[in-house]
């Protein structure tokens, strides 16, 4: 990993997919980083309530927590992250809590990597 | 400006609809009770809708949104392009969705179709001869006998449910009378919609009309609901049905007759209750003849039949016409110094044959409003088609008071270079220079006119006047090139050589061997 380039290190294709974000939002730039903005606000209280409902039996508040940072996710096309988010979201919808459990690591860390990404791709822009 | 409300609980939507739609006004709601309050409050043209709201399903609003206006374009937003809800939110009568990650464009011309569609609902079309009921409402304008007829048999046959045909040439009115017919009869609070049949090759019209599985042909991802699911209970126009292809002329026989279909590769079939309404201007009667249009489908659409006449049958009814089109045109153009018509100009106008009917005589008025520099719309200021062309004239019976709208000359016409002088220019340079000079406010509108005029021209010229042909150069549909040809005048001549298209007398002409 090279530490003279982070912004490539960390928005590798596989985290997330600018041009396609960019293209998606006009072609406007400050849309983009607000966009970013409301990921990195909204994303930590999302993954907080999706927990508390994987820990309460609360299949609807999961089911709902999980599609919403799926939809989150996909406005970068982070393909990894949606993945991880769709995965547990149909858990849920299938009421199964259980299965849960060990996929919410790898969402952890999907979220973790694409919030760095967007951070590196918001400081860049200055 | 358009009026759009959306309601998702996902804080970027809303901000990214508010950013990326600045050409609407936008109110933002996050649950589903701030959503309905709002949208009873703000009365908006179009609602943004999520499937899937924290305390509700968007189907559960989408119940609640028609109970308020069912006539209220309602675009789903969803997650998946495959999902469920949605599909069945489409036979609920939702308008469209879209699904996430939104797409600014996308999302655009959608709402765009929304909003167009929802004006065609609500927009009244006035049938009254008298002025007064016409503020605020677009005007079926018409003193003439013909059109006096045709308002009564649109109040007629708005209230039976019959299909009904209306039939009249290019230009003529006719999306109007369908309009009409909706809006005066027993479904106008449930949905309208339109389709043109010309503008859709016969595998796109089909699956736009009916639907279609997945899997059923190439492209096709996923199921898609057709308009005759999705307009179950309400009206559709079917504008120039001539053009149907002679496959999609038999499902839509079997529709009319069982009220039931098949979407395109289904075996399931599908009840609905539409009612239909069609338009052409293609002689179907011959069409029957050569074996093009079905027999049986015609007389199955023929339930009723309103014949709409040609401008140049309605002589009675220009000088309001003008007067109308002079109204709106200078309002819309911004031009409100520009009063009214010198008596040659008015005289130009009410000899003209207008092929093009009222959708001709609208475009030259705009032009006309646009080229005049001064309060007075005069002979010079009127497209040169016009000015060069050959005439069906219409007589001036003996003693006839002009028009109020003439305005009597006290000073010389301003000297004035027609942007459209002699033939269809093709010279952008000198166009563009020329109505910079003239301040202009509308250039991009002028200046794909003017290309389009042009391009038609020349390309037909270059197909000896073969519409199809022409269609396949441009990339474009027969029924827009036709359409082209009536709103520009364009004369397609049968003579023995090849003509040069640039003629003195200033007509745009086309020579066909």
């Amino acid at each position: 990993m090279s530490v003279d380039n982070p912004v490539s290190s960390l928005a590798t294709p596989s985290v997330m997919n600018r041009e396609t974000a960019l293209a998606r939002m006009g072609g406007d730039e400050r849309l983009l980083l607000q966009m970013a903005d409301f990921f990195l606000t909204d994303a930590a209280t999302l993954v907080a309530e999706l927990d508390e409902a994987v820990r309460t039996g609360n299949v609807r508040g999961g089911h709902h927590a999980a599609h919403s940072l799926k939809g989150l996710a996909a406005n970068f096309e982070a393909l990894p992250a949606i993945a991880a988010a769709r995965q547990i979201e149909l858990s849920c919808r299938d009421g199964n809590l259980e299965a849960c459990v060990p996929l919410m690591p790898r969402l952890k860390d999907e979220i973790a990597r694409l919030s760095a990404a967007l951070q590196a791709m918001m400081s860049h822009a200055g | 400006m358009s009026k759009l409300v959306v309601i998702d609980d996902d804080r970027s939507v809303l901000h990214l609809v508010r950013q990326g739609l600045p050409q609407h006004e936008v109110e933002v709601a996050e649950t589903s009770l701030a959503g309905l309050k709002t949208i009873r409050e703000f009365q908006p043209d179009v609602v943004l809708l999520d499937v899937l709201l924290r305390e509700t399903t968007g189907l559960e609003v989408l119940e609640s949104i028609q109970a308020i206006d069912r006539k209220l374009p309602v675009i789903f937003i969803t997650a998946d392009a495959d999902s469920d809800s949605a599909i069945t939110a489409m036979q609920l009568g939702a308008f469209d969705y879209v699904s996430k990650p939104l797409d600014v464009r996308t999302l655009s011309e959608l709402v765009t179709r929304a909003v167009r569609t929802r004006s065609m609902m609500n927009v009244p079309v006035a049938l009254g001869t008298d002025d007064s009921t016409m503020a605020g409402r677009e005007a079926f304008i018409g003193r003439s006998p013909k059109m006096l007829e045709v308002f009564k048999s649109i109040g007629r046959v708005a209230r039976q449910n019959v299909p009904v045909l209306i039939r009249g040439e290019s230009g003529t009115g006719k999306e109007l009378v369908a309009r009409a017919i909706y809006q005066h009869g027993d479904r106008a609070d449930r949905p309208f919609t339109e389709v043109n049949c010309a503008a859709l090759p016969e595998n796109l019209l089909e699956s736009e009309l009916f639907g279609h599985e997945k899997g059923s042909f190439t492209g096709a991802d996923k199921r898609r609901i057709g308009k005759f699911e999705q307009c179950h209970g309400g009206t559709i126009f079917l504008d120039e049905v001539g053009d149907m292809s002679l496959g999609v002329q038999s499902k839509m026989l079997r529709l009319l007759q069982e009220q039931r279909f098949e979407r395109v590769g289904g075996n399931e079939s599908i009840q609905t209750d539409v009612r239909v309404v069609t338009a052409t201007n293609r002689p179907l009667e011959e069409m029957v003849k050569s074996g093009e249009f079905r027999e049986d489908l015609f007389y199955r659409l023929n339930g009723v039949t309103i014949h709409l006449p040609p401008l140049r049958d309605r002589e009675r009814d220009l000088p309001q016409l003008i007067q109308y089109f002079l109204t709106h045109a200078t309002r819309d153009l911004n031009k409100p110094d520009v009063k009214g018509l010198s008596p040659d100009a008015l005289e130009r106008l009410m000899q003209h044959g207008w092929p093009g009917n009222v959708r001709e005589l609208r475009a030259v008025i705009r032009q006309a409003v646009l080229n005049t520099t001064g309060t007075v719309i005069v002979d010079e200021f009127l497209p040169a088609d016009l000015r060069g062309g050959s005439a069906i004239g219409v007589e001036f019976p003996p003693g006839h008071v002009s028009a109020p709208l003439i305005v009597p000359i006290t000073e010389p016409p301003p000297m004035v270079q027609t942007p459209l002088g002699g033939m269809p220019s093709s010279n952008l340079v000198e166009f563009v220079q020329s109505r910079l000079r003239v301040g202009t406010q509308d250039l991009y509108a002028e200046t794909l006119m003017m290309m389009e005029r042009y391009l038609i021209t020349r390309v037909l010229q270059e197909t000896k006047g073969n519409q199809s042909k022409a269609a396949a150069i441009l990339g474009i549909t027969r029924g827009k090139i036709r359409d082209r040809i009536n709103t520009f005048g364009i004369s397609v001549d049968k003579s023995i050589s090849v003509e040069s298209p640039y003629h003195s007398n200033g007509v745009s002409e086309v020579g066909v061997e």
